[in-house]
């Protein structure tokens, strides 16, 4: 077997070396018009050649390893891997036409099996032609008897090959950069991440412990639907939340960037600890880290430690989360449609950027395009209207929103992501009580994202319902690291109606957002209460609404957006204080 | 069998893209890309046709397969652009 795949090579005439740089020189190149499932696919062949298992390559592996399928995959009734094979050979061919044409070294994928061929210039041998030599007959392409074990590789010193690889992601980097512009009917897509939790096993007192923890940890992280949760070993269930039923092998899904999640768990009689790493799947590298604690003072060690693990889960994968965080990051470096623009919208609405919430909305608006029935894109977009203030300027925009809202819900009704968004949309519509049926059913959904409360409350809150909107942004301040501007603007708008206007002020000061009209306003009517003009007017000079071709005045505005008319009467009296009148402003 | 895959292939991107009729059937048989994507194409969309009759639909395989016949049939197009820049027409 060896001999006749290093017989391949010598066959070829190529050295790894040469034929690993034309595989870099193709995928780089953004004449090479293949979709980014092609890349990884010809990357996945390359590599098994060289690693000697090319007579392993199966389209059962290919459609494992590379295209995300799960175990019970069947190519006789599944052409996923002939039908890209086929075309990552035409994109093969075009390329080495046209723009390739002056390669020296080609890669080849003839037909009939998924082994590489590397044809030096001159050399090269159309598909057809190697079609003759190793057609299987049946229509379905499956790999003629090729050698598996171990080519040779050449030794290479370490320093080329960190150079190589940096050359390869600088070059990858601005490839993708290019490619969501320029390659319009080729999208790069992405999926929401994939977090491994891999806890140590140990034994005795320790072990258990340390099962325990981990078992609760997929519990709560399963809960937040921006991620997916793979549990370390088969069996447990993650379906009540993501939807996807982990089988043996775990599957990766296609455009899923994958984490691992180390976690170590430690307890004594004073207290419990959590030591945490997020370390990237594929490159082993270690991403964040620390250390969680919480002290013992009830005796209640189970329900510390479950609020301790719960802490985390929120800290990795809520609002702003380590894993959000790291993919927004991931997504601004490498642009992509599907999951990317959800991340993108995220950003956008938690700082109120009119400018990254127009472009989240186009990227959006593309991604449904072509995945008309992924939740996450809809419920993203549904937020995005209401965010932008188109929903509230237009009733066939918001009953769109409410419309791609409802359709989340449908596909992922265990998603509390799905039933934010309906809320959204339901409360711009004026169906406020349904609205607030589904906030409860999303806060019901995923009691550990304090995201949720925040929300739902500063809507009850604004719609007149104070005590209610109030005590769920006091539920988001307990515990939480740092407070949701939702909760904050609640907690702010409470003490400004309660004439305490000090108090009010501060925290306008502390959400500081030039674009947060909502805050500026109170900003200016608590300054305007308290007599402070300057301050008053240099928040008036900030103002302005995001909204979309509305000539409305602001005062209209609030009333769109579902406050109560006591409630703009009382900011009304303090921007009057301030010199400022609320219908005059626009 | 691969044959008439390509042929069945090609026969229904010219249904598909009926302005590109005569450039299909001038390209078909020449074009090496042209010919993987029309086997690729008749794979592809038989597929969907089969996802579409089933019961209950599966509907993110319906969308994978809608997406992969659409950018095929992009593909198609660019190649034909390509060659039209290439072999300026004799008319």
């Amino acid at each position: 077997m060896e001999a006749r795949n290093a017989g391949l090579a010598a066959q070829c005439g190529v050295a790894e070396c040469d034929a690993r740089a034309a595989l870099d020189r193709v995928l780089a190149d953004s004449q090479f018009h293949a979709t980014e499932r092609h890349r990884k696919l010809l990357r996945y062949l390359v590599d098994e050649f060289f690693a000697g298992r090319s007579g392993q390559v199966k389209a059962y592996t290919i459609a494992i390893d590379v295209f995300g399928r799960p175990a019970s995959f069947d190519p006789a009734t599944d052409p996923i891997v002939r039908v890209e094979a086929s075309r990552l050979r035409a994109a093969l061919t075009q390329y080495y036409e046209t723009a390739g044409e002056k390669e020296r070294l080609r890669i080849e994928l003839p037909k009939g099996n998924y082994v590489p061929h590397f044809a030096t210039s001159g050399l090269a041998r159309g598909p057809s032609e190697t079609a003759d030599a190793t057609e299987t007959g049946s229509g379905q392409e499956e790999p003629t008897d090729v050698a598996s074990a171990p080519v040779r590789r050449p030794r290479r010193p370490f320093g080329v090959i960190a150079a190589a690889a940096t050359g390869l992601a600088a070059m990858a980097g601005a490839f993708y950069l290019s490619v969501v512009e320029r390659l319009p009917w080729q999208p790069v897509l992405s999926a929401k991440p994939t977090i491994v939790i891999d806890v140590p096993a140990g034994s005795g007192t320790g072990g258990e412990e340390q099962r325990k923890a981990g078992d609760y940890l997929i519990h709560a992280l399963s809960q937040f639907s921006a991620i997916r949760t793979l549990a370390p070993a088969p069996g447990v269930d993650v379906a009540s939340v993501t939807g996807w039923v982990a089988s043996a092998p775990q599957v990766k899904l296609q455009g899923s960037k994958e984490y691992r999640l180390s976690v170590a768990y430690s307890a004594d009689v004073k207290e419990h600890q959590v030591s945490w790493q997020v370390v990237d799947a594929q490159s082993n590298e270690a991403l964040r880290a620390g250390t969680v604690k919480a002290d013992i003072d009830n005796g209640d060690a189970q329900a510390v430690q479950e609020k301790l693990l719960a802490r985390l889960a929120r800290s990795l994968a809520g609002e702003e989360g380590v894993i959000v965080s790291l993919e927004a990051a991931r997504q601004l470096l490498t642009p992509s449609i599907g999951y990317g623009c959800v991340l993108l919208a995220d950003v956008a609405a938690s700082r109120i950027d009119p400018e990254g919430l127009a472009s989240a909305h186009a990227c959006l608006e593309q991604s449904v395009t072509y995945q008309a029935a992924d939740p996450d894109v809809l419920a993203s977009l549904a937020m995005v209207l209401v965010a932008t203030g188109e929903a509230s300027a237009s009733p066939t925009v918001a009953a769109r929103a409410v419309k791609l809202a409802d359709k989340a819900v449908a596909l992922a009704p265990q998603s509390s992501q799905s039933y934010i968004a309906q809320m959204q949309a339901r409360f711009v519509t004026g169906d406020t009580e349904a609205a607030f049926l589904s906030g409860r059913r999303a806060a019901a959904l995923n009691p550990l994202d304090d995201a949720i409360p925040a929300r739902l409350g500063l809507l009850l809150f604004v719609s007149g319902q104070y005590s209610e909107g109030v005590s769920l942004a006091r539920v988001a301040e307990v515990g939480c690291e740092y407070l949701h501007r939702d909760a904050a603007l609640t907690l702010a708008l409470e003490d400004y109606r309660n004439g305490k206007y000090r108090e009010a002020l501060k925290r306008a000061r502390q959400l500081a957002n030039p674009a947060d009209t909502a805050v500026n306003l109170l900003r200016i009517a608590a300054a305007g209460q308290l007599g402070l003009t300057r301050e008053a007017t240099s928040a008036l000079d900030g103002l302005h609404w995001n909204k979309v071709g509305s000539t409305r005045s602001i005062e209209r505005e609030l009333a769109a957006r579902g406050y109560a008319p006591e409630l703009i009467a009382l900011l009304n009296e303090g921007l009057g204080k301030a010199g400022v009148r609320l219908a005059g402003l626009y | 069998m691969p044959n008439a895959a390509i042929q069945r292939g090609l026969l229904k991107l010219m249904l598909k893209l009926p302005a590109l009729r005569g450039q299909l059937q001038l390209l078909g048989a020449k074009n090496l890309s042209l010919s993987s994507l029309c086997e690729a194409y008749e794979e592809a969309s038989s597929m969907l046709d089969r996802q579409r009759r089933l019961d209950p639909l599966d509907h993110s395989m319906i969308s994978e397969y809608e997406l992969i016949c659409r950018e095929i049939e992009e593909e198609v197009i660019s190649i034909c652009i390509i060659d039209s820049g290439r072999e300026p027409s004799p008319l």
